[in-house]
């Protein structure tokens, strides 16, 4: 991976029947650069999430990882997104789901990693497991796996906490941080700003679908907590 | 009542059993004169009586474990629903007994056959089966209650020891078991009907639903049954993954698999063609069959097309060809559709040789279906509206020469949708209601 890689967003507004979803966002995110998106319900983090996947397509603006628009099938494969609705065939096993992905997304590489990630995240007795057999915090950990491998140039996780045990949440920090040091860039949506706090270099504040605050963590030691509640409360 | 019911069972499903039921029936005579031609072709006189009986013994342990599996699958998908829906134990018991009727009728069915070798008429078969039957069913739903799975696994166990150490000391040996089995005791309880055997098993079957009665309403049946629930794995798990991670179209033959209409189609064309290669019919009847055979199993590739649909997020997430996609799926489908035809025709090849035309003549035919079936099915992928026409496609296949055009342009097309596919725009499709 090149560390010289960026996630540049440039002006994109996304419209929902004239409505607006997202409104002129803009920001250049670095390879190794770990970003928090936070907000309320509806500012429109899983939306610009979404467009950054390339899954949105952006009525203004482009979205570039490595001068490659997102939204072009060749950079999918360099895209490993968590989406929030958990959106599984549930009479696949857990094997054959993460089978289906290293194959369909990456020729059958990294197919070694499966097993690994299996037992990281305590899902190996699972997985010759229907999915609807598994609980919801399950799910989200086989979603997290499933954006983590292969190590993407660009990891999107739509609030990947939810549900997820205490041991999951320590094992992602841990994975997150290795693939951060690895050069991937990271994007986070999630309502933890413990969490957030903990792992993020840089936190991106949403509002009416545009961006109000753009602070980095790393150069100067913030309260998320006040933050939040100097933009969102008072 | 009536519409609880017909929540529960599947239309298709239920018309395929009947289908398949009437199908039996018109080939009694021919089953049983099969089934008794084995017997007498293999063992004497005194024997066919005695392994007659050990099938019927056979035959009432799978159906009470079947029955059982059934039972506990009822309870856990089922169960708590019915209880929202303010049905009475009763009530659930014959919601239960009205959605596997099937097997009581197939246990009746096969206990008939037993016992007309017993030389047994058939009305007394059916009378003293019809009462064999209630009483598997109060013993199945018993055993669910009274013993939870780990109770059972270890009873097993114990009872699987004592017998190896009685076989090991010598203490059953198989003339004593022919004896037990050919008693006269055996005889009159089992496999007769006078007064005395059918009035025992009419108190068997009342102690029983008295007992179920007292477990119900003392115990509590739903905390019994759901103790002994826990995660459900696929056995062959590890070996389908193996195969999976090397073969990927080997995917949706896995998965339809689990499609219970699609295996009992399976078992049904496979037992058609069967008696078809059995009789003195031509190969070109027999290819007929077969090609009439893969038509309707390629009804099934849009059960396989719909797992797609679910799985678009993970293919648009990716750069994966159209060519690999098409041949995964051709591949796929080619095992879906003719898996059962090629091994009963390959033993046909095996027994006669100069067969063997046949052989690629039908590979040929049914790589050519899953071809042109699937790259129609794909050509505007993840559209809904190519999941209705499949009668359309399969219509489109039988207009010689343009069958070329069409599969050319479909696969032209289907090419080019692929590589601009838009996922905002199919997403709002609603293809949820088919998981």
């Amino acid at each position: 991976m090149n560390m010289t890689d960026q996630l540049i967003i440039d002006n994109i507004t996304k419209l929902y029947d004239n409505k607006y979803g997202i409104k002129s966002v803009s920001a250049t995110i670095n390879s190794g650069e770990v970003t928090a998106i936070i907000g309320p319900n509806g500012v429109g983090k899983t939306t610009l999430v979404k467009c950054i996947a390339g899954l949105l397509q952006v009525s203004e603006g482009t979205i570039l990882l490595s001068d490659i628009s997102t939204s072009s099938r060749s950079c999918k494969p360099q895209i490993g997104y968590m989406q929030n609705e958990l959106d599984f065939y549930n009479k696949m096993t857990v094997y054959e789901i993460m089978d289906f992905i290293c194959k369909v997304k990456y020729a059958g590489k990294f197919c070694e990693e499966i097993d690994l990630y299996l037992k990281k995240y305590n899902l190996y007795e699972y997985r010759n497991s229907y999915i609807s057999e598994l609980s919801m915090g399950m799910k989200r950990k086989l979603s997290i796996i499933i954006s983590l491998i292969g190590t993407p140039k660009l990891i999107l996780l739509d609030e990947p906490t939810n549900g997820v045990d205490t041991y999951g949440i320590l094992q992602l920090k841990a994975d997150l941080a290795k693939c951060s040091q690895k050069g991937s860039i990271i994007i986070i949506t999630s309502h933890v700003l413990d969490f957030l706090e903990k792992i993020c270099s840089r936190c991106i504040f949403l509002k009416n679908g545009m961006i109000i605050q753009d602070i980095r963590l790393a150069d100067n030691k913030v309260d998320l907590e006040n933050v939040y509640e100097s933009i969102y409360i008072t | 009542m009536k519409a609880i019911y017909s929540a529960l069972i599947n239309p298709k499903w239920e018309i395929c059993k009947g289908m398949f039921f009437v199908f039996l029936l018109c080939l009694y005579h021919r089953i049983y004169n099969l089934l008794y031609n084995i017997l007498d072709g293999k063992f004497d006189d005194s024997d066919i009586f005695y392994v007659d009986r050990i099938l019927f013994i056979v035959l009432i342990c799978v159906m009470l474990v079947y029955l059982r599996a059934k039972f506990l699958k009822f309870v856990r998908k089922d169960w708590d629903s019915l209880i929202l829906l303010g049905c009475s134990y009763f009530q659930r018991f014959l919601l239960f007994f009205l959605t596997n009727y099937y097997v009581l009728i197939l246990l009746i069915y096969l206990g008939t056959m037993i016992f007309k070798i017993q030389k047994l008429t058939v009305g007394l078969s059916i009378s003293v089966n019809v009462l064999n039957a209630i009483l598997i069913f109060f013993l199945s739903v018993l055993s669910c209650v009274i013993f939870h799975a780990k109770l059972l696994k270890h009873s097993v166990c114990v009872l699987a020891g004592a017998m190896g150490i009685m076989v090991g000391t010598k203490k059953i040996s198989f003339h004593n078991v022919y004896l037990i089995i050919m008693s006269d005791k055996v005889s009159q309880l089992l496999f007769s009907a006078n007064i005395l055997s059918v009035l025992i098993k009419i108190i068997l079957c009342i102690c029983l639903l008295f007992v179920l009665i007292y477990k119900c309403k003392n115990s509590g049946i739903d905390v019994s049954i759901t103790e002994s629930h826990s995660v459900k794995t696929n056995v062959t798990g590890d070996f389908t993954h193996w195969l999976s991670k090397n073969y990927l179209y080997f995917k949706n033959y896995f998965w339809i698999y689990r499609n219970t209409d699609f295996i009992l189609w399976k078992i049904f064309s496979t037992i058609i063609l069967v008696f078809i290669c059995c009789t003195e019919l031509g190969s070109f009847v027999i290819f007929l069959i077969a090609y009439g055979i893969c038509l309707i199993s390629s009804l099934y590739f849009a059960d396989s097309y719909n797992l797609e649909r679910r799985l678009f997020l993970h293919y648009y997430m990716s750069d994966y060809p159209y060519k690999k996609i098409l041949s995964d799926f051709t591949k796929g489908g080619f095992f879906i559709l003719g898996d059962n035809i090629l091994i009963i025709l390959l033993i046909r090849c095996i027994v006669e040789p100069r067969n063997i035309i046949i052989l690629p003549l039908i590979i040929i035919t049914i790589f050519f279906i899953s071809i042109f079936v699937n790259s129609h099915l794909f050509a505007k992928y993840p559209l809904k509206q190519y999941y209705v026409n499949i009668c359309l496609i399969l219509l489109k296949l039988h207009v010689p020469v343009f069958h070329f055009y069409f599969l050319y342009k479909c696969i032209r097309n289907g090419e080019r949708n692929w590589e601009n596919m838009d996922y905002e725009h199919d997403r709002s499709i609603d293809y949820r209601q088919y998981n």
